[in-house]
């Protein structure tokens, strides 16, 4: 059978009616996380991750893909009813939506940004299904010195991706590279950095760190920050003035708007979510610039622009379906959130890579279709249905809510062995992640960096032992050297870009 | 944030690498795996991190006079306390079991968080409510066995672990 009939074969999985609940209770638990400021969609697939140990594969990673896709257009709901994105990638949403808002037309700007994350959202995930086979094929002419030098090209762009932070996120990464050295070595049966403890020989597990990183450090963040009883009236009082028929956007509107800035959007978002670490405020970010310079209506943008809201809300969605492509073909997350769904496929005995899609499509299928159709059907509908109601889930009460959080992270880092050392782990990783946080270092290229660490240091060592310790061979070799280029190329971009965007 | 407390996070990182250093000198090699060992990747990862760490002190002098937002000692009083409240449930679930660490844990930090304005009564019912649902989520949802506690056996019974 053909690579598309194996995943439409797979993606069937998704109707059964268990899948289908997993994946509309994901998007629900996604939708509310996105909604709510300082909860995001990767600390919901976080305290997800316990639960994978009883959930079979699919369910999982249905789940992770629903969370993804809705979180992602969820933070557009504070971003526009109160000003407060909801995750980092709805900030230019923020500033057209609650704009918007002000003049009342609060109801049409989530509709507008419900519709963006809709075609967005879909043709991110058919992207995603088109290109997977051409990766997958290009990822076998992959050799040892080449395999190096694309987790040397990923962890760069991650770190130059933190725009302002760069050297703070080399920080982060070298700091999770050394986290990961602790256990048995990559080459040979030597337990290192353990300290004579036989807890450590088996090295750092992922939930630990994820749960730490993710889940412990933004309840202390939260717990420094305090109570915001003055954001809870005006959301309950936003909530109130909303009516459901007031969602739907106007067809003149969306013809203002242009079919072609929708899929200039999707493609731009697509294409950012490929790169290793750039995410979804990246891709806002680059496609709302682009659609600011090409625009008729440039006048418009920070005034309550419904093309900005568009353009930003498509590319966000659109780069959850390119997020995938690195992290299933290669192992190298795209994105935090796909870092922790890389989690969950390790932890259910999935290897990453090109092989994935011959062996394991009736798992990637139900995945991606979970992506298409969460994006296509549940984003308007869930908007129409619950969208007054999702707005004021907003204001709920963070005290029962934080405590709640804290209690499912710490029990769900006890359940991957069932000792209260992986608790205490957490909380280790929770401290050092606040720490890093509060000083302003990214503690994604510190999960990353954990991800990428192993590989970076077999790949080295088995590519300098097999060419008899010449380093010349990461030149030599026409994959590396392609990696190695590329690198270069993109330091050179994202660091123009990013004096451009100070300019 | 002064320049010295911006330092402080640097000097950690500094005291670690020195420390991780030590630790990759020990390293014995078992049989010879090439020209790179499997102390030297190590090695390399603290040369990275002291090359990074000082072009972080750099940006840190740089913008010294920038404006920062400000922490008051109260509110990191708050984040320790949380801290202190983790810390100690992780400590005496095993041995006190889950049902009365976790109710314990979530009334302390529901008063944690509300910053002591929530009333008895409403705490002492969400803290009950927090840990049935997270009982009913792992221990008969995901058949989680969670440690038990033993006068409790009966009225809120996890499953006992094998």
């Amino acid at each position: 059978m053909t690579y598309f009939g194996d995943i439409l074969s797979g993606a069937t999985a998704l109707f059964q009616p268990s899948v289908l609940g997993f994946m509309v209770l994901g998007f629900l638990i996604g939708t509310f996380f996105g909604a709510v400021p300082g909860l995001t969609a990767v600390l919901a697939i976080a305290l997800l991750l316990p639960f994978t140990y009883s959930l079979d594969a699919t369910s999982a990673l249905v789940m992770c893909a629903s969370i993804f896709m809705s979180g992602m257009y969820a933070g557009s709901i504070t971003a526009t009813t109160v000003n407060i994105p909801g995750a980092p990638s709805s900030v230019m949403t923020a500033i057209e939506g609650n704009t918007l808002m002000q003049r009342g037309e609060g109801a049409s700007a989530l509709g507008h940004a419900a519709l963006a994350s809709m075609i967005g959202g879909a043709i991110g995930a058919l992207l995603l299904l088109a290109f997977m086979p051409i990766t997958a094929h290009l990822a076998l002419f992959i050799k040892t010195p080449g395999k190096f030098s694309l987790i040397v090209f990923a962890l760069v762009v991650i770190v130059v991706a933190q725009r302002g932070n760069v050297a703070k996120a080399a920080v982060a990464a070298v700091l999770g590279m050394m986290i990961a050295t602790v256990g048995v070595d990559v080459m040979q049966p030597l337990p290192r950095f353990t300290f004579g403890t036989e807890t450590l020989v088996e090295g750092i597990d992922l939930m630990p760190l994820i749960i730490g990183t993710f889940a412990i450090s933004e309840i202390m963040v939260q717990a420094q920050k305090g109570r915001q009883a003055a954001a809870r009236v005006e959301i309950a009082d936003a909530a109130r003035h909303l009516k459901r028929s007031a969602f739907l956007p106007r067809w003149h509107e969306i013809r203002e708007i242009g079919l072609f800035t929708y899929i200039k959007s999707a493609l731009i978002g697509y294409g950012v979510g490929v790169l290793p670490g750039a995410g979804g405020s990246m891709a806002a970010f680059v496609s709302y610039a682009e659609a600011m310079r090409r625009s008729k209506r440039r006048d418009k943008f920070g005034k309550g622009s419904r093309e900005g809201i568009a353009s930003a809300e498509c590319a966000n969605n659109a780069m959850c379906g390119g997020a995938f492509v690195p992290m299933l073909m290669f192992g190298i997350p795209g994105d935090p959130t796909t870092a922790v769904v890389l989690g969950v496929l390790v932890i259910n005995g999935l290897q990453p890579g090109p092989q994935l899609l011959t062996n394991q499509a009736e798992l990637i299928g139900p995945m991606i279709a979970a992506l298409f159709f969460s994006a296509l059907v549940l984003i308007p509908l869930a908007l129409f249905l619950f969208g007054p109601l999702f707005i004021r889930i907003v204001s709920i009460s963070k005290p029962p809510l934080y405590t709640a959080i804290a209690v499912v992270a710490l029990i769900g880092a006890f359940v991957a062995t069932y000792s209260t050392f992986q608790m205490a782990l957490a909380l280790v990783f929770g401290v050092i992640a606040y720490a890093l946080r509060l000083a302003g270092y990214p503690t994604v290229t510190l999960l990353l960096g954990f991800i990428l660490g192993p590989g970076l240091e077999e790949y080295f060592r088995r590519s300098l032992s097999l060419s008899r310790g010449d380093p010349t061979v990461f030149l030599t070799s026409a994959d590396s050297a392609v990696f190695l280029v590329l690198t270069v190329v993109f330091v050179f971009v994202l660091v123009r870009s990013s004096k451009a965007v100070k300019a | 944030m002064t320049f010295a407390a911006r330092l402080l996070v640097p000097a950690a990182l500094l005291v670690f690498a020195a420390f991780y250093l030590r630790e990759a000198g020990n390293i014995r090699v078992l049989f010879d795996t090439g020209p790179v060992g499997p102390a030297d990747f190590p090695k390399l990862l603290v040369i990275a991190l002291v090359v990074a760490v000082g072009f972080v002190v750099v940006g840190e002098w740089r913008g010294r006079r920038a404006p920062v937002e400000p922490i008051t000692p109260g509110d990191l009083g708050v984040v320790g306390l949380v801290l202190v409240i983790a810390a100690a449930y992780v400590a005496l679930f095993a041995r006190i079991g889950f049902p009365l660490s976790t109710f314990a844990l979530s009334l302390a930090l529901l008063v944690t968080f509300a910053r002591g304005a929530i009333g008895i009564a409403s705490a002492l019912l969400y803290a009950l409510a927090i840990t049935g649902a997270v009982y009913v989520l792992f221990g008969f949802v995901f058949d989680v066995r969670l440690p038990p506690t033993p006068f409790l056996d009966g009225v809120f019974t996890p499953q006992t672990p094998s």
